[in-house]
């Protein structure tokens, strides 16, 4: 009984060993992830976790336009490019579709990309717009975060320089969740008030309805 | 001045018949230096000829602006990210957590030697590699004798796909700690075979798969060993799942999530089902449709089962097999063939098989020259495809 004893024993310690071993090994010589890309990712995560963004917005001088921005596409189109997709619905009457790749962008008088819808699309949150464009930030470059205040709370600013826009998302100090978005460009910029709503069984139905208005 | 001497006297002095039998041993290796060699000059000299003269391929411009930047090219910006800014899982997109830690660690030390993140991966798989070849030949020896062991060592020196044993890919290191965790085995210390197999399972998962052979050397032994050494040999055979724990660990510590492997894979679009190697036929004239490169894996999972079955006519014992067979064939029921041709790199029962398919002098010599050319060839397709 002893030496089965000894042997569960010395096994245990062997593979105990190994765990921690592994474990020193990692947490003595990477590096942990920048807390600025941490917070980035979380914001990410936030905005893919939300099937709608509502928005309140205005451009320079302009008035404030409410918009709903919803994620995908109700047609019977292969998954993988629907899911990329984003339909903006404003209350100017207004609808943008977005459809990646290609960036392709409708209901803004051509399909050409111009920094004014996308300045739009931005504003409105639509998730599959803004969360790429972090995600990139974050994979190819140091992301930058800076204390703010946005919409007369603090904030996080995360600062999105992109090729058309130089977005930043405002993201709540404790959970950093989206919360207000600005955008600027050579010829338009804006602030925007968002509001995620969590993705729901109801998506696909919305999304027709959304179309057909 | 007499005390001294009296003292330099009573020193250790070298064994000149320790130091001979080491330069013996060196030796004795020469020719398995001289294939690494050739093996890795034609991988070089091809990265060299496509820096120099295209063809440019989907490699960024920061790649061909290196002599051997085509070494360095594809997952290997992953492994770089991972030494320099360390695990970030950045939700719905391919992101670093899917790739496993030995390889960036050792990568992150060798850059703090002061080389460059690039050339410190090539380096690293290189020498590797050298190792690799001396532990498998040393293990095949071991197992299947002499002959069968140096034709194995030469063909995996010079095997077509081994290109990616020179890339900042980890294959070369993982075959290695396969491999030395066979041979410690074998010779009875499982300390060393524990330290191997964990290091193996931290380098890639396949590593894990270690663990089938030396259960069946465990066995073999259990009659010799002391309690206490069964107790190494039980803990060495579990050592690959232990410290592949300390991964999730690690992740959840810095990331707040122990799954976050798991959910870095599912963005790379590879998730294990039940009938995920069914589902990956019915789907492989789409995947051939969208890359027609896939033909080259599927090729190569087909090759790999003939070798198996090659290497057991040699002799090769089951649990390598099995093992071998658990690398080659698992990865297909994640409903994708891509990659099997590098996956198949980690089992050292498909060189077995190769060298049982070389015992004719004529075939031996066919399959090093043809090794050889389609080594070159491969290594000038990188541009085009992932290994």
């Amino acid at each position: 009984m002893r030496r089965v004893l000894l042997t569960i024993a010395v096994a245990c310690a062997v593979a105990a060993g190994a765990t921690t071993a592994g474990w020193g090994l990692q947490a003595a010589i990477l590096p942990p992830p920048a807390q600025s890309a941490r917070v980035a990712a979380n914001a990410v995560s936030w905005l893919l976790r939300s099937g709608l963004v509502e928005s309140a917005y205005r451009i320079g001088s302009g008035p404030v336009v409410h918009g709903d921005c919803l994620q995908g596409w109700p047609s019977a189109r292969p998954r993988r490019s629907s899911s990329q997709a984003a339909i903006l619905v404003l209350d100017t009457g207004g609808t943008l579709v977005y459809l990646r790749p290609g960036l392709r962008v409708f209901g803004a008088g051509g399909d050409e990309p111009s920094p004014l819808p996308l300045v739009q699309l931005e504003l409105g949150g639509c998730v599959n717009v803004v969360a790429p464009r972090i995600a990139q930030v974050i994979q190819t470059t140091h992301v930058r975060v800076e204390r703010s205040f946005a919409a007369g709370h603090p904030a996080l600013a995360i600062l999105v320089p992109t090729r058309l826009t130089r977005l930043t998302v405002y993201v709540t100090p404790r959970t950093f969740k989206p919360f207000a978005i600005g955008v600027g460009s050579p010829r338009y910029s804006g602030l925007s008030r968002i509001w995620l709503i969590r993705a729901a069984a109801s998506h696909p139905a919305r999304s027709r309805e959304m179309v057909a208005e | 001045m007499t005390g001294h001497a009296a003292t330099l006297a009573e020193l250790p002095q070298p064994d000149p018949e320790a130091a001979s039998g080491a330069v013996a041993r060196l030796r004795g290796h020469a020719w398995l230096v001289g294939w690494w060699a050739a093996g890795r000059a034609v991988v070089l000299l091809a990265a060299l000829a496509v820096h120099l003269f295209g063809p440019r391929g989907y490699l960024d411009t920061q790649v061909r602006g290196s002599a051997f930047g085509l070494l360095d090219s594809w997952d290997a910006s992953w492994y770089r990210m991972i030494a320099r800014s360390g695990y970030l899982l950045v939700p719905g997109r391919q992101s670093d957590p899917a790739f496993f830690p030995l390889f960036p660690l050792l990568l992150r030390i060798v850059h703090r030697l002061g080389l460059g993140y690039g050339p410190s991966g090539i380096l690293i798989s290189n020498v590797a590699l050298l190792v690799a070849l001396v532990v498998l030949y040393a293990l095949t020896r071991e197992l299947l004798g002499e002959t069968i062991a140096r034709r194995a060592t030469v063909y995996a020196a010079i095997f077509p796909l081994g290109y990616v044993f020179s890339m900042t890919y980890p294959e070369s290191l993982v075959l290695a700690l396969i491999a030395a965790a066979g041979i410690a085995a074998l010779r009875g210390r499982w300390v060393l075979a524990a330290a191997c197999a964990g290091g193996a399972a931290l380098a890639r998962p396949e590593g894990i798969f270690v663990a089938l052979p030396l259960a069946a050397i465990a066995w073999q032994q259990r009659r010799t060993l002391t309690p206490a050494g069964r107790g190494l040999a039980v803990g060495a055979v579990a050592a690959p799942a232990a410290a592949l724990a300390s991964f999730p660990l690690y992740l959840n510590r810095v990331l707040d999530d122990p799954l976050a492997w798991s959910h870095a894979e599912h963005a790379w679009g590879r998730h294990f089902t039940p009938l995920g190697i069914v589902d990956a036929f019915e789907q492989l004239p789409a995947q051939v449709a969208k890359n027609g490169w896939v033909v080259r894996d599927v090729v190569f999972l087909f090759v790999y089962l003939v070798l198996l079955v090659f290497a057991r006519r040699a002799g090769a014992p089951w649990p390598w097999l099995a093992a071998a067979l658990a690398v080659v064939v698992l990865p297909a029921f994640s409903v994708s063939f891509m990659s099997i041709g590098r996956f198949g790199l980690l089992a050292p029962p498909v060189f077995w098989g190769l060298a049982e398919a070389g015992r004719d002098r004529r075939a031996d010599r066919a399959i090093r020259a043809v090794s050889l050319a389609l080594l070159a060839a491969a290594t000038v397709t990188v541009p085009f495809v992932f290994p």
